[in-house]
């Protein structure tokens, strides 16, 4: 049986490493409240804007618009997966099932860990965007459609995807695919009108078009970092129930080692003592 | 009733408009409900108008009990400062949308000039 100080030992480093997985766990929870609040309060622009381009698209446009036209060219895939680790399954979900669906096509990875899993496979990477920790923001989703928009209107990509995790609830999470390019009717809307457009049908698809998937690839980026905030907390929260339970088992060893020791003791006194009578 | 700036100019808009889509410009926004007129800080977007209602999509807006004065008048100098040294193309473009909305802000807050 172990010794007593071993154990001891272990005992603390287990309650030290409970604490920083304690630590990890609140801070995954203020930050998931936050995130939860965002992915909430930016649906609704989400799905008006979608809206309105299904009910255009619906209405008949006179005019045409190169985003809607299918594309010549191979796929590509925005993946959206963390920038790092410590949050349960949450990238080896997302990162499972984005393998699936990219196929042999292009990736655009977002965060780190989904460019180190593409390029292990040794997947075509043709982009690549870090997020910084924190909540993120509009200029994030700017920044990764720009170049893809202009791929797609040059021909050198066909069509493309969004691939991230959906924020169902704070428990469920599940890994979901969009089409982006060339633009679909996403929603079926009941009432179709037919609008003016001012100034010209063309005037408003060419400004409003990008604006749809500026808004689509952010609310893929706030619900992926929600999930991620979510997947976070539960694992630090199991880990942290595993370190207390593990305190409990090796407390119990601690004390039985401990009245070992003792019960030892007393027989070598006892035995010294008989002896020194004998 | 509805007034909002597109890029083509003022439009109101009031119960019953026919079913419109419109680009805006950065710039206030005035809805009148009877006697009361609240405005809000419109950081460009669409209008999209249907017989019963109106709803502007933008990335930002603020309404005007919302906007911090201060920030928008940092907002503004660091844009005229920008403008001042006239740099690239593209940061001159930029400035002057940062300006334009910092005006806008201070406007429909009710801090003109």
């Amino acid at each position: 049986m172990a010794n007593t100080r071993d154990i001891k030992r272990r005992i603390s480093s287990v309650e030290s490493i409970g604490q920083i997985t304690k630590a990890m766990e609140m801070v995954a929870a203020a930050k998931l409240r936050r995130a939860q609040a965002s992915v909430i309060a930016s649906r609704p622009y989400t799905f008006l804007q979608t809206q309105l381009v299904s009910r255009l698209q619906k209405a008949g446009l006179e005019t045409s618009n190169q985003l809607l036209e299918p594309g010549n060219g191979p796929g590509a895939y925005i993946v959206i997966a963390g920038q790092r680790g410590l949050s349960g399954a949450y990238n080896a979900n997302i990162l499972r099932f984005a393998q699936q669906v990219v196929g042999s096509g292009q990736v655009i990875a977002v965060g780190r860990k989904a460019k180190d899993f593409f390029a292990k496979k040794g997947q075509q990477i043709i982009g690549e965007y870090r997020l910084k920790y924190e909540a993120p923001t509009y200029a994030d989703a700017v920044n990764i459609l720009k170049p893809l928009i202009g791929y797609f209107r040059d021909g050198i990509i066909g069509s493309l995807h969004l691939v991230y995790t959906e924020f169902i609830s704070v428990l469920n999470h599940r890994p979901a695919v969009v089409q982006l390019l060339p633009i679909t009717g996403a929603v079926d809307t009941a009432d179709s009108e037919s609008y003016i457009y001012e100034p010209s049908p063309e005037a408003v698809l060419e400004r409003l078009l990008p604006r749809y998937l500026t808004a689509l690839v952010f609310q893929g980026l706030l619900e992926a970092k929600a999930s991620e905030y979510s997947a976070q907390r539960t694992a630090m929260k199991s880990a942290t129930d595993n370190a207390s339970e593990m305190i409990e088992q090796l407390t119990l060893s601690y004390n039985r080692a401990r009245q070992t020791a003792i019960t030892q003791e007393i027989l070598e006194v006892v035995n010294g003592a008989q002896a020194l009578e004998g | 009733m509805v007034i909002v700036q597109t890029l083509d100019g003022e439009m109101g808009v009031l119960p019953g408009h026919i079913p419109l889509v419109a680009p805006l410009d950065i710039g206030p926004m005035r809805i009148k409900t009877g006697e009361v007129e609240r405005r809000a800080a419109i950081n460009g977007g669409f209008i999209e108008v249907t017989g019963s209602r109106v709803i502007v999509l933008s990335e930002a807006a603020e309404m005007a009990e919302e906007i911090d004065v201060a920030r928008a008048k940092s907002a503004r100098q660091r844009a005229e400062a920008r403008l001042e040294a006239q740099q690239a193309e593209i940061d001159f473009a930029r400035a002057q949308a940062a300006l334009k909305r910092a005006l806008t802000r201070l406007k429909v807050a009710g801090h003109e000039g």
